[in-house]
């Protein structure tokens, strides 16, 4: 066999793994079944959004647009993702904004303690990102893993029986814009806020990211809003008094507001109560919770 | 370096990239860079025993070539072979001597010997036993010793059958690193082929079903009777795909590169009889110790008690190369036991004729079942932790009968989903399905190569595919089990 011809079959077998590769990740991130929505964005009319909220999927089950706007007046849209980290919240921030000028952030918090510099947890929703600058800045981030974000079917791929082809046709038909709802209640015996003493907690990964936000919102004037929504459990991985304590100080250092809804004084104000409006899993809220949540949101922000 | 990490899928193209581009002179030179620093991936600092084990045994090479035919011959082949296994007995045996020794030392109340436990580098019980089997066989004059020391370091640190063999020959191997290998087009492919479907072995069968088997066997009170009964088979079916996936990569490997290595597996589960078995299984390894331990304690010309008895030391041996642990000596002398018990019935087989009849065809299938079960029996002390362990599994094995447990959906508590289930279990169809070829002589790869052009593309295609999808494989993929060994 000459070496141009052999040379060239080398060539078309990768060109044909790279598509293989191309396809299949494309197939899994837009099949596999779970609420992410943000290949959504992409679908969105442009300049339509005011609001923005991002964060893991506390935020997604914390956050409805449809209440939103029922409320204001004012369309917004929940970009949250399971386990969904800074990094991944700082890159869609960005991206979304390319399309959608929004003029205030609403951050749930619990995405800054799940930051860990582990794309397995982000490649979900990093890879519903057209490629863009913000694609290639990931990809950068990632060094080790670039492999991971450039086929993402290589952290995926074990997740091929959850995987359902119908969800590619009604990727761009969902109309909750985001929001996911839970109609479980977490019970009575959940009365006490997750907030009890005064200790702190170790820097995280999560932080670097949101200074990153920080100084996005402020170059481009937008209103920035940390929130931590309601939960029931106490376990070291969820949240409590260290990791409050710690955003606390961070709003306090950079002057953004923080509300978290663990707070008695704003779960009184916004008559959440942990037995009816977290869900059964503890952690996420259910759908009473969520519109207590979103309508307090959207009086602080807009007033009554 | 394991096979199935993306370094590797980086690293050997670079490999193969360089070989082939460079002047003739240096390929081996690389091929020796190159196997050095895969095996340096590991632990640096262990390529000091490799470097030592090449060393002294070209050294051997050396003096007992010189010395050939003189007498003191045999004792310098004594002292070169036991300072080759130096560091295979500090780093293998010497904490399990310790231990053993410290077990009956309290049991009469002696104060004990302070205890050793040093990290077992990879790979080294295979190339001692490679390198001892050029000391001998320069000795009896089987093998021209080599003069060059890098081609030698390269025979002894060849990267593909490194770390867990296959144990090859000095007059096989070293002759085809001397010689010219040019590109083949013909090897590429057969090459790549062969190292796909060790992939599928490895990552999309054997990585699968461990999950299994790790589940009963770490919880074998929870996990009784029927959980174990297939927590055993399907042990037996990683083990073999586990190694066998490795050698078929590492056969793939070295084929590209214009190296036919010794292929370990010939279709084991389909023997007829455990004989038959250990002539299909971990092939290389059964020839070292017919050829460096059965033969010279007398083999099978000394009578029949003597056969026997060389056998059971051949096997109780192999149960401790592969660990120093009693539950592998176990292991062996069971292993043992079945070869004693089949020379006493061997009669017998033989006076059955091989031909199509019904009775030839059921006596077949029955004693392929049979040699399957007896061989996963002894599975169960490979993979217990210890022998406690081991006789706990066995009496739950005989004594907890919940068959309704393979029906009535409790083995989705094992770890795999239903869907997963249904791929390994497709999984091993397709394996048995290639194995019943292999143990017919035919080669699928040959096959697939022979075909047109759009069915093979469409083959490879699918293989890749199956892999890239169903493999497992991730940040921490799973290891090889003979890399510990």
């Amino acid at each position: 066999m000459s070496r141009k011809k052999l040379i060239l079959k080398i060539f078309i077998a990768l060109c044909m793994v790279i598509l293989i590769m191309f396809t299949s990740s494309y197939l899994f991130v837009n099949s596999i079944v779970g609420p992410t929505n943000h290949k959504d964005v992409y679908a969105l009319e442009k300049n339509s959004i005011d609001v923005l909220f991002v964060g893991s999927s506390h935020c997604y089950c914390g956050f409805s647009p449809e209440v939103f706007y029922e409320q204001t007046g004012v369309k917004s849209y929940t970009l949250g993702g399971s386990s969904q980290s800074m990094l991944s919240c700082y890159l869609w921030t960005k991206e979304f904004y390319e399309r959608q000028k929004y003029s205030t952030l609403v951050v749930e918090a619990f995405s800054i303690p799940m930051s860990h510099g582990d794309v397995g947890n982000d490649i979900h929703t990093l890879a519903s990102m057209y490629p863009s600058k913000n694609y290639m800045e990931m990809a950068l981030t990632y060094k080790r893993n670039c492999d991971k974000v450039i086929f993402p079917i290589l952290c995926v791929h074990s997740e091929w029986d959850r995987i359902d082809l119908r969800e590619i046709v009604n990727a761009y038909h969902k109309e909750n814009l985001g929001y996911v709802d839970i109609h479980s209640r977490a019970g009575e015996e959940y009365t006490e806020s997750v907030l009890k003493g005064d200790k702190d907690a170790d820097d995280y990964l999560g932080f670097t990211y949101l200074d990153k936000i920080v100084d996005f919102c402020n170059q481009n004037n937008i209103r920035l809003i940390l929130v931590k929504t309601l939960i029931a459990s106490n376990e070291s991985d969820r949240w409590d008094d260290a990791y409050h304590n710690k955003v606390s100080k961070y709003a306090k250092e950079k002057g953004i507001e923080f509300i978290d809804f663990n707070d008695p004084v704003y779960m009184e104000d916004a008559g959440l109560v942990i037995a009816e409006d977290v869900a059964a899993d503890l952690r996420h809220l259910n759908a009473d919770g969520a519109y207590k949540t979103t309508t307090y949101i959207g009086k602080h922000l807009y007033g009554e | 370096m394991l096979f199935n990490t993306r370094e590797f899928l980086l690293f050997f193209p670079g490999v193969v990239l360089f070989y082939f581009v460079l002047p003739k002179r240096i390929k081996n030179y690389w091929l020796l860079a190159c196997s050095y620093f895969f095996y340096m991936c590991w632990e640096p600092v262990h390529v000091i025993y490799l470097l030592f084990c090449t060393a002294v045994s070209f050294l051997a090479g050396i003096v007992l070539d010189k010395n050939r035919d003189k007498k003191g011959n045999r004792a310098f082949l004594a002292l070169f072979v036991a300072a080759d296994f130096i560091p295979l007995f500090l780093f293998k045996y010497l904490g399990f001597l310790t231990e053993s020794i410290n077990t009956v030392l309290s049991g009469i109340g002696i104060k004990t010997l302070p205890g050793v436990s040093w990290l077992l580098p990879v790979g080294i019980s295979f190339y001692t036993f490679q390198t001892v089997s050029y000391i001998v066989d320069v000795y009896r004059k089987e093998t021209e010793r080599e003069k060059n020391p890098f081609q030698y370091a390269l025979f002894v640190s060849f990267f593909p059958q490194l770390v867990a063999g296959p144990i090859e020959h000095s007059h096989d191997l070293l002759p085809q690193l001397k010689k010219e290998r040019p590109f083949s087009y013909e090897n590429f492919r057969k090459g790549m082929i062969t190292m796909a479907w060790g992939f599928f072995v490895k990552m999309v069968i054997a990585d699968r079903i461990s999950v299994i088997v790790d589940t009963v066997f770490d919880d074998p009170a929870r996990y009784g009777g029927w959980f174990l009964i297939l927590g055993t088979f399907l042990f037996s079916f990683q083990i073999y795909c586990d190694f066998a996936g490795y050698t078929t990569i590492a056969l793939g490997a070295a084929r590209i590169l214009g190296i036919n290595l010794t292929d370990n597996f010939k279709a084991p589960y389909l023997s007829g009889n455990v004989n038959e078995f250990w002539n299909r299984w971990h092939i290389s390894l059964q020839r070292w110790f017919k050829d460096y331990l059965y033969i010279p304690l007398g083999g099978s010309r000394k009578g029949k008690g003597r056969t026997m008895l060389n056998k059971m030391i051949v096997f109780l041996v192999s149960g401790l190369w592969h660990g120093a642990a009693w539950h592998f000596v176990v292991w062996g002398a069971l292993n043992g036991l079945y070869q004693l018990i089949y020379e006493l019935i061997k009669p017998l087989f033989k006076k059955i004729k091989k031909d199509k009849s019904v009775f030839y065809v059921l006596w077949r299938a029955a004693s392929v079942c049979l040699t399957f079960v007896l061989i996963a029996f002894a599975w169960i002390f490979f993979r217990s932790k210890n022998i406690e362990t081991a006789l706990e599994i066995v009496r739950s094995i005989f004594t907890v009968h919940n068959f309704h447990v393979l029906f009535d959906g409790s083995l989705s508590e094992l770890g795999l989903t239903g869907r997963s289930l249904i791929c390994a279990a497709v999984s091993l169809l397709i394996l048995v399905v290639m194995d019943v070829m292999k143990y017919r002589d035919i080669s699928v790869g040959d096959w697939i190569l022979k075909r047109k052009t759009i069915l093979r593309w469409a083959i490879y295609i699918i293989l890749f595919t199956v892999i890239l999808i169903f493999g497992v494989y991730g940040d921490s993929p799973e290891q090889f089990i003979y890399f510990v060994f």
